[in-house]
């Protein structure tokens, strides 16, 4: 049975048609592509002024994103998303409210009028468990009038029409996941996650210049706005020479080597794992496979990643090719915009 | 509903792209096939004894049988990311993600279509005709895109030699490739020989010139390596000469490779780019069309974000229909059993 929502009285009648959203929820970034032209994206981070004190000097009950990292000394602070999936350890409940106040924030974000009805579809980890899917589901019901959930690779290849015989590579900060499609719903031994993603980059890199340049001082934060601006595999990369502080006075390093490095870092085991994909699909299309790799995801920006890719794979795999998602911020959410307008009016009006 | 825009076709002012922009754009998807090896086709369409029609009837019927032409193409190709331009008299039509026939019963639309319209002047009604020529990239080797345009246009002038109202296929890749290698070489050979050699590296002294003075770190260098006594002064000129040499064409090399390495990468961005700025502005093209028919239709107006539904949602004319259907219907059932388990669940919230 299916209870319609009934608009309390004195709120406005949604009765103007329907605002669709793709929204792509990250470790570390959440995404919203919508029906009215809106994008938007948000650091998927919530923080809570720790008491009277901090409210008064923040005069916000709630704060998002890269507002909230900055402020979170005087913040109780949520990374609600670890692993792409709501976190379900012992501060379960309030992590739970800071995912449910961080969907609503970005839906906000995407400016629905008064008037509409809002139905979203919202790509989550292809590996989340049972329960994680309840709880983005509940978050989301507080604040659309009708939701589906759908995995996220599947979503990125969606978005590019790209539903047979392709190899899906989502690089995202916590996760890297690969998603094989042949025309069907992807199934669990269509999919392989591994821990080798932008995080990783950041630690590797970390190590590296600690090991090299012990003398100089720097947070894992500095370290991912250096990758995110120098990231490169390239052999004849451009050369990284940044500041650090020693003792408090900013000194040059060239740390060239060392991004290339931690970049790289990532690849093998992408190798290794498309490998496994393709090596159990059927033998006839394993080769259209091969060459039907498609990257996605944040840590898709490394400059020339697609190249050192599709080198490995001659090397280990006897070749390959990969082509770039135009757009690796949005690849998510643009593929789950998609699917939320394909999806038949029945179907959302059901669920509603 | 199809879906390129018209803004590509139109002719005035307000064009999001001129057809230069539109040829280039043309020009990088041709590549892209290229080099990731799907099948492309181009449709190079005129409208038979146009400036007859235009003597005897105006430029009015030239936009009338213009603007029909232009809707018969875009619902015949049907491709989201078909690329329509306007170059000179001709219509130029590219469709990626198609093999060859596709050109074939593409042209065989519009020429249907073509022959069942009528067109009004002066109260009489006319018939008008158009020849189509057809090319693609199904066949082996490395080919130019200006090729594809020349067999596309060849097709085009066989089609209306032979009487107009027809598609011809012409085969003439090979002759077009050798003609333009052959003009190239002309050119090459035309062009003076200071063009041709290397290009200098900026601010770096001819070598000869260093090979005079270099400083004495190197000098020593040499004779310790080389064991050479201070008399042998030639010796070591020569020597020196040749380190530097070679050391700045080593310099020379690897500036040239990162060079390369940093214009490949730009350019797939500029690419990328480039797709990005042509999906959007078939986007709103489409979305302008709509929003006029919501104009003309306000009574029922159902909400602006709603038109994008239409605009952008799954089409019948999409080849893949079926299987998103069935896809859609696979998301909503296992949407369906999560539903359950959370209503029936201990800790129900609704
Ligand atoms: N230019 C860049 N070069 C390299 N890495 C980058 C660049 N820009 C962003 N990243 C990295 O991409 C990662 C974020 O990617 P994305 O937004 O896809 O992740 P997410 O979807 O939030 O994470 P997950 O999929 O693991 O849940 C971060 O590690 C970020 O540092
Ligand atoms: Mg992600």
């Amino acid at each position: 049975m299916v209870e319609k929502k009934q608009a309390p009285e004195g709120e406005t009648k949604k009765d103007h048609g329907v605002l669709y959203l793709g929204i792509d929820l990250g470790t570390s970034r959440t995404s919203v592509s919508s029906s009215n032209g809106m994008r938007e994206t948000v650091s998927s981070y919530v923080g809570y002024p720790k008491d009277v004190v901090a409210r008064k000097l923040l005069q916000k009950d709630v704060l998002f994103g890269d507002e909230a990292l900055e402020k979170r000394l005087s913040l109780d602070f949520y990374r609600p998303l670890a692993h792409g999936v709501i976190r379900d350890d012992k501060d379960a409940e309030r992590n739970l409210k800071a995912a449910a106040d961080l969907l609503g924030e970005i839906i906000r974000r995407s400016k629905p009028r008064k008037d509409e009805l809002v139905y979203a579809v919202i790509g989550a980890p292809a590996q989340a468990q049972i329960k994680n899917k309840e709880a983005i589901l509940k978050a989301a019901r507080q604040h659309v009038d009708s939701v589906m959930l759908c995995s996220e690779p599947f979503s990125v290849a969606y978005g590019l029409d790209m539903l047979d015989d392709t190899l899906v590579i989502d690089i995202g900060a916590g996760t890297t996941d690969l998603c094989r499609m042949h025309g069907t719903m992807p199934e669990e031994s269509d999919q392989l996650t591994n821990t080798f993603a932008g995080d990783h980059v950041d630690e590797t890199l970390s190590k590296l210049i600690r090991a090299k340049f012990p003398e100089a001082q720097f947070t894992v934060q500095m370290i991912k706005q250096i990758k995110e601006k120098h990231s490169n595999v390239a052999d004849n990369m451009p050369p990284v020479v940044v500041n650090f502080p020693v003792k408090g006075k900013p000194t040059p390093f060239d740390i060239t080597s060392e991004v290339r490095s931690a970049c790289r870092s990532i690849v093998p085991p992408m190798v290794e794992a498309l490998g496994e994909l393709i090596g159990s699909f059927d033998p006839e299309f394993q080769d259209r496979l091969k060459n039907r790799v498609l990257l996605g995801g944040g840590g898709s920006m490394i400059k020339g990643l697609d190249v050192e890719l599709e080198r490995q794979m001659h090397e280990m795999l006897g070749g390959g090719k990969v082509m770039r998602v135009e757009e690796p911020i949005y690849g998510g959410a643009n593929g789950a915009l998609k699917i939320a307008h394909d999806m038949p009016a029945e179907y959302w009006e059901h669920l509603r | 509903m199809s879906s390129f825009s018209s803004a590509q076709f139109r002719g005035s002012q307000k064009d999001l792209f001129t057809p230069a922009q539109i040829q280039h754009l043309m020009r990088v998807e041709f590549d892209r096939a290229q080099r990731y090896r799907y099948g492309l086709v181009l449709l190079v369409v005129g409208i038979d004894r146009l400036e007859q029609l235009q003597d005897l009837y105006g430029s009015e019927l030239r936009d009338q049988v213009h603007g029909a032409l232009v809707g018969l193409l875009k619902s015949a190709t049907r491709a989201s990311d078909a690329l329509g331009c306007l170059l000179d008299d001709r219509i130029l039509v590219l469709v990626p993600h198609t093999p060859p026939e596709g050109a074939a019963v593409m042209a065989k639309r519009v020429l249907d279509g073509m022959r069942a319209l009528t067109f009004d002047c002066d109260g009489r009604s006319t018939r008008v005709t158009v020849s189509i020529g057809g090319a693609h990239n199904a066949r082996k080797g490395d080919f130019a895109f200006d090729t594809l345009l020349e067999v596309g246009t060849a097709g085009l002038k066989v089609a209306r030699d032979g009487g107009g109202n027809r598609y011809v296929h012409s085969e003439l890749y090979e002759f077009f490739e050798k003609k333009r290698a052959r003009e190239r070489a002309d050119q090459e050979a035309a062009a003076p020989a200071a063009v041709r050699a290397p290009m200098p590296i900026a601010g770096a002294p001819a070598a000869a010139a260093i090979g005079d003075g270099v400083p004495h770190i190197l000098g020593e260098k040499i004779r310790d390596m080389f064991g050479l006594s201070e008399n042998d002064s030639a010796l070591l000129a020569k020597i020196e000469q040749e380190v530097v040499t070679s050391a700045l064409r080593e310099m020379k090399l690897e500036l040239e490779k990162v060079l390369v390495e940093s214009k490949s990468e730009h350019q797939r961005q500029i690419e990328t780019l480039e797709r990005r700025i042509t999906k959007l502005s078939d986007s709103l093209g489409m979305t302008e069309a709509e929003l006029q028919r919501a104009l003309t239709q306000k009574t029922v107006d159902p909400g602006v974000a709603s038109i994008y539904k239409t605009v952008q949602g799954l089409s019948s004319n999409d080849v893949q229909v079926q299987l998103k259907k069935a896809l859609m219907s696979k998301i909503f059932e296992a949407n369906v059993e999560l539903r359950k388990k959370i209503d029936t669940g201990p800790q129900s919230t609704s």
